[in-house]
């Protein structure tokens, strides 16, 4: 029933009564006025998240001034070329969700749909480089039980691999949504919605990488 | 669960001004914000009780040794005994929080309202672990002066039991953020935000599902990830609760307020 | 294909840039911030703020905050300019 903020919907006329005086019925403020990508409600979410996950980054430093050398020692068995490989396969998939997004609003549906499936693709990608990173690992026997760097690493990354995943189901229905005939009502709000999370994976991970590869 | 159709002896509109919760139409508009209030009484006595009487604010440590754990339990017997009993009086307003989101749930899909129904169980699944642990840690009080190890069993035991349910809580936050944000629903009961806020709720919960593996660190059940992040966040999705069944419960007044209206 | 990479080129010059700042902070990382046992250094430091500066960026044209309320404009720059200067504080104590 509810679409996008600027459209809320009300079943029917209030009696003036039962109006109490918020923020909606004043005059537009300066705070508020403008588009929010996908919808408001969203940003409850992808602020929520980001967040949290400004308190696993704390963590991480936090653990690492606990132990400067086991941290250290951890960072080399990481392999770099893994993180720079997926930190441009997030940032690519980016730019071509914001292409496919600026074809959508060109209408050039089979074009976006095309876009949004490379992203797909640079997602996938991501995770089977992931998976043998971590395959590497185990195989060295390093566990989350090492030690603290290695568990924050598996924990972190392995949270993130769930966005991540959630993401690719996101871009699917989305490239669902570009080859639809016709476009429903509600597209638009789910398309930047969609948008939106596959952007916070790749910002997310911009933090991650340089945490765990570079500076530990 | 009754369909919410204005009963015939309602009293006539124009009678009671709109914005008063009396002459309800049956809709116990009153008893549903008892209910979200039912949240606020639960924090103010777990926070006290369970957590600050206790002393468990910040926790014992997975690491601690049994004979810190016991000296815990012996030096302040009765304060702890006296907390937790008085968090499992806050515990129990769970109850009529769960039940009060699943009835107004139940708007959304008035004639199968499945998910209202697996919110509902989920609530009341996840009510009673809630109260178990809380029993375990009663008896881990009771009888300080037994061998440390007991002691420390009880309490991994109970501590455990309150963090390791979260998938159960999460599966809760997670149907009601989707019965909250699917599209074909008779009315939007719940604002969409409270829909994505669910969805957060319940991904936060996730983290506290590492506990088995550490005795230190964030993922231990003293660490951020699990003891302060799951209380926080349970503590945000209660206040959001509070807010929206509030707004919601008063909505469907208004709902049936208009429609007598419309009818005279 | 070529007039929608025309007609977001903003988009795509911070791209590029955000590959090479990927790589730049791949090379401080290594010529810098690992020097073993010197703990806190100007490298690892860079190499946080590099960070920001670039999640600034996927937020505010990725994102699309940059063309949005004021609000949310506000929210996230404060975010970014918190979080940076906290990691890098505690990062420069805890070495």
């Amino acid at each position: 029933m509810l679409g996008t903020d600027d459209e809320e919907v009300q079943p029917l006329p209030r009696p003036a009564v039962a109006a109490a005086p918020t923020a909606k019925d004043g005059p537009p403020s300066r705070w508020t006025s403008g588009h929010v990508p996908g919808e408001v409600g969203l940003w409850i979410f992808i602020l929520g998240d980001m967040l949290v996950f400004g308190l696993f980054f704390g963590i991480f430093i936090v653990q690492r001034g606990d132990g400067l050398e086991e941290f250290r020692a951890g960072r080399e068995t990481l392999s770099t070329e893994f993180g720079v490989a997926n930190t441009v396969l997030l940032l690519t998939g980016s730019i071509l969700v914001v292409l496919g997004m600026r074809a959508v609003r060109e209408n050039r549906r089979r074009l976006a749909s095309q876009l949004l499936l490379g992203a797909m693709a640079t997602g996938t990608m991501f995770a089977i480089d992931k998976a043998i990173e971590w395959g590497e690992k185990f195989g060295d026997g390093l566990n989350p039980g090492t030690n603290d760097f290695y568990t924050l690493y598996f924990a972190f990354t392995g949270i993130h691999l769930v966005h991540l995943l959630i993401g690719m189901v996101a871009l699917g229905v989305m490239v669902r949504l570009t080859r639809r005939p016709t476009p429903g009502e509600h597209d638009q709000a789910l398309l930047e919605s969609g948008a939106t999370f596959w952007h916070l994976v790749d910002l997310l991970w911009l933090v991650l990488f340089p945490l765990f590869y570079l500076v530990a | 669960m009754s369909t919410l159709t204005p009963s015939a002896d309602a009293p006539p509109t124009g009678a009671s001004p709109p914005t008063s919760v009396q002459g309800s139409f049956g809709l116990s508009t009153r008893t549903q914000i008892a209910c979200a209030w039912a949240g606020i009484y639960l924090i103010v006595l777990v926070v006290g009780g369970w957590l600050v009487m206790t002393r468990f604010i910040p926790p014992m440590g997975a690491n601690d040794s049994a004979q810190q754990i016991a000296d815990h339990y012996r030096d302040n017997t009765d304060v702890i005994r006296a907390g937790l009993v008085i968090g499992f009086c806050g515990w129990a307003g769970w109850g009529a929080l769960t039940a009060v989101i699943a009835v107004q749930m139940n708007r959304m899909h008035p004639k199968r309202p499945v998910l209202a129904m697996i919110q509902l169980i989920s609530g009341a699944g996840g009510w009673i672990f809630l109260s178990a642990a809380t029993i375990i840690l009663i008896v881990a009080s009771f009888r300080p002066e037994r061998s440390p190890e007991l002691t420390q069993t009880l309490h991994d035991l109970g501590w455990i039991m309150l963090f390791i349910t979260v998938p159960i809580f999460s599966f809760q936050a997670l149907v009601i953020g989707v019965a909250t944000l699917k599209r074909d629903v008779a009315r939007q009961v719940y604002p969409r935000w409270f829909g994505f806020l669910n969805i957060w709720v319940a991904i936060l919960f996730v983290p506290a599902l590492f506990l088995p593996f550490f005795k230190t660190g964030p993922f231990s059940w003293q660490g951020a990830a699990v003891y302060w992040l799951a209380f926080v966040v349970f503590f945000t999705w209660i206040l959001a609760m509070w807010v929206v069944i509030r707004a919601a419960a008063k909505e469907e007044l208004q709902e049936h307020v208009e429609a007598a209206a419309a009818q005279a | 294909m070529q007039q929608i990479v025309r007609n977001s080129r903003a988009s795509v010059v911070i791209w590029a840039a955000l590959v090479v700042a990927t790589l730049a902070s791949w090379w401080l990382g290594i010529h810098e911030g690992g020097a073993p046992g010197d703990g806190a250094t100007v490298g690892g430091v860079a190499v946080l703020v590099i960070t920001f500066v670039k999640v600034w960026f996927v937020g505010r044209h990725f994102m699309d905050i940059r063309e949005s309320t004021l609000l949310l404009r506000t929210i996230f720059d404060a975010y970014v300019v918190l979080l940076c200067t906290a990691l890098c504080v505690l990062y420069l104590v805890t070495s």
